[in-house]
């Protein structure tokens, strides 16, 4: 597929009254992993959102696949921050990857055993075959993300968004999740993720959107990340800063 | 001291009952949304909202209550959210705030009808009419078969057993989607589940549920039916299944029980009169939801004496 996943002309969101992104333009590749990368409120969650078709757009167009995002939803998947969850939630792993399927089963269609073999197939996805009984309450970080991929992976959506996977998860899980999200773009998904960790944007994404209100750069990593565009995305007095780890 | 049982009594439990079991039901995911508050809101701006129907239609039929009820208690859900919207207040200051303005705005509808033939009055409110539900011919088990005995059945009793099956029809069909939009909304909402849809109906089952539970049984259960129950059950399984089961058995053990204590214990020590239902049904739930943390609790501490919990 030769068509952009996404493409965005000159968006304009306001959020809680406050413009959070301005005149934004910008295009995702199909089966590409995609980074959304900027400093803290620069207006990724808020660009995700807008995505999603879950917040009014003042100006400008998006759309997915050649449609409006609201008319695809039911091809997009989404995949919350961890921190937004209440993982004392009182269900166990099965239970939320068997979520995912609710949107296709409606109300009153049966849970059949071809929908619970799609259950343990899609937590085989993400190597968490065994946890199917385990309370979500009792899983690490990296575990509960995973189990949020298979809850994802079960949509079959064709794009895949993602806000901060690999928020506060340990290293082994973090390499864990680059191999199913790489696996999924093997299955030909289109994968966006809002990524906070500039060292390890050349390892794992594709393409990468710089975005700090305004996009101020996006296209593949290679050509795009570069220091004068970071510079540009977070301002030279804090490049030092935020590259140190690398 | 049991042979008028079906006379005095029979109605009542089976009233505080269903009563109980529909606010119970509902409360499950109000706990787990974390609006427990809402279910405190509703079961109180449903006051002014009853009033305002009885003098409007001046009828107290229940369709004429409902209906007063639930544009109340939509109001007061509106109210909350434009007050969370567009003030700096946040969820419960927004709820504790309509909560005590919309009844006290009751409270004083009241005061000015009175003088009428108005049965409504503060403590009625407050503490229901539970020992009034009298069934005249009522007289044996055997009454509930014959059809010229059942005409006498309080109204209550009726609209109690109505409401609860509505609520938990209504629930079992949405139950998926009030599943999932509890747990992650906007997920949900991507999926395809009618979110706002759900969370407005969520409020009216809680407004059905208190007003069936109001007129008879008073807003001090239907307060405590909405919250003990859940939250005892709530610490002691982690399982969705258990724990409206659970709740639904200590609402149930709360409602029955409540009513024998409060009917027959001070009869049977040498009193004169029994105390309030209403007041004796919540406090057990009380005392239930103290027992289940006590013993959660109890379980953890021989956990950490074995040395399992640190």
């Amino acid at each position: 597929m030769s068509a952009d996943a996404i493409s965005v002309t000159e968006l304009t969101v306001d959020y809680d009254g406050v413009t959070a992104i301005k005149d934004v333009d910008f295009a995702v590749r199909a089966e590409k992993l995609t980074a959304i990368v900027g400093p803290n409120g620069a207006g990724k969650s808020t660009l995700i959102k807008a995505l999603l078709g879950l917040i009014p757009t003042r100006t400008g167009s998006i759309s997915c696949f050649g449609t409006l995002p609201k008319q695809y939803r039911k091809n997009i998947s989404y995949v919350p921050q961890r921190a937004q969850i209440d993982w004392e939630f009182p269900a166990n792993v099965f239970d939320v990857v068997a979520m995912g399927l609710y949107g296709e089963l409606g109300l009153l269609r049966r849970f059949s055993s071809a929908h619970k073999d799609r259950v343990h197939s899609a937590l085989m996805d993400v190597d968490m075959a065994d946890f199917a009984a385990r309370q979500i309450s009792q899983l690490s970080g990296g575990q509960q993300q995973r189990v949020f991929l298979a809850r994802s992976i079960i949509q079959d959506a064709e794009l895949i968004l993602l806000d901060e996977p690999f928020g506060g998860i340990d290293a082994k899980s973090e390499a864990v999740i680059v191999d199913i999200l790489r696996s999924q773009k093997q299955n030909g998904k289109s994968i966006v993720a809002v990524h906070h960790d500039l060292s390890t944007v050349k390892d794992y994404f594709d393409d990468i959107i710089l975005l700090n209100k305004t996009v101020t750069a996006f296209g593949p990593v290679n050509d795009v990340f570069t220091k004068s565009n970071i510079e540009k995305t977070y301002g030279v007095s804090n490049l030092d800063f935020l590259t140190g780890r690398g | 001291m049991f042979d008028d049982f079906f006379l005095i009594s029979f109605v009542p439990i089976l009233t505080g009952l269903f009563s109980a079991l529909s606010c119970t039901l509902v409360g499950n995911i109000l706990i787990l949304r974390k609006q427990a508050m809402l279910s405190d809101t509703i079961s109180h701006v449903v006051l002014p909202g009853i009033v305002l129907s009885f003098l409007i239609f001046g009828n107290l039929g229940p369709y004429f209550m409902l209906v007063g009820a639930g544009i109340a208690g939509l109001t007061a859900v509106g109210t909350i959210a434009v007050l969370r919207t567009y003030t700096s207040m946040d969820n419960s200051a927004a709820m504790a705030t309509t909560l005590s303005v919309f009844f006290a705005a009751g409270v004083l509808m009241i005061e000015l009808t009175s003088g009428g033939n108005v049965h409504l009055d503060v403590e009625h409110a407050l503490y229901g009419n539970l020992e009034s539900l009298i069934w005249i011919d009522g007289e044996s088990l055997m009454s509930v078969f014959d059809p010229a005995a059942r005409q006498s059945i309080p109204v209550e009793l009726t609209r109690a057993i109505i409401g609860f099956v509505l609520i938990a029809s209504v629930m079992l069909i949405y139950w998926r989607f009030l599943i999932v939009s509890t747990f992650d909304r906007t997920f949900a909402e991507i999926s395809g589940v009618p979110v706002g849809i759900v969370s407005a109906g969520l409020a009216l089952a809680a407004t059905i549920a208190a007003v069936i539970s109001f007129d008879a049984v008073g807003s001090i259960i239907v307060v405590a039916m909405f919250v003990c129950p859940p939250a005892a059950a709530r610490v002691l399984t982690q399982s969705l299944r258990d724990q409206v089961w659970l709740s639904l058995l200590f609402s149930a053990l709360s409602a029955v029980l409540g009513y024998a204590v409060a009917g027959y214990v001070p009869i049977l020590l040498g009193f004169e009169t029994s105390i309030s239902a209403a007041g004796t049904i919540a406090t057990l739930s009380g005392l239930i939801l103290a027992s289940a943390i006590f013993y959660s609790k109890r379980q953890v501490s021989y956990d950490f004496l074995d040395g399992h919990q640190t």
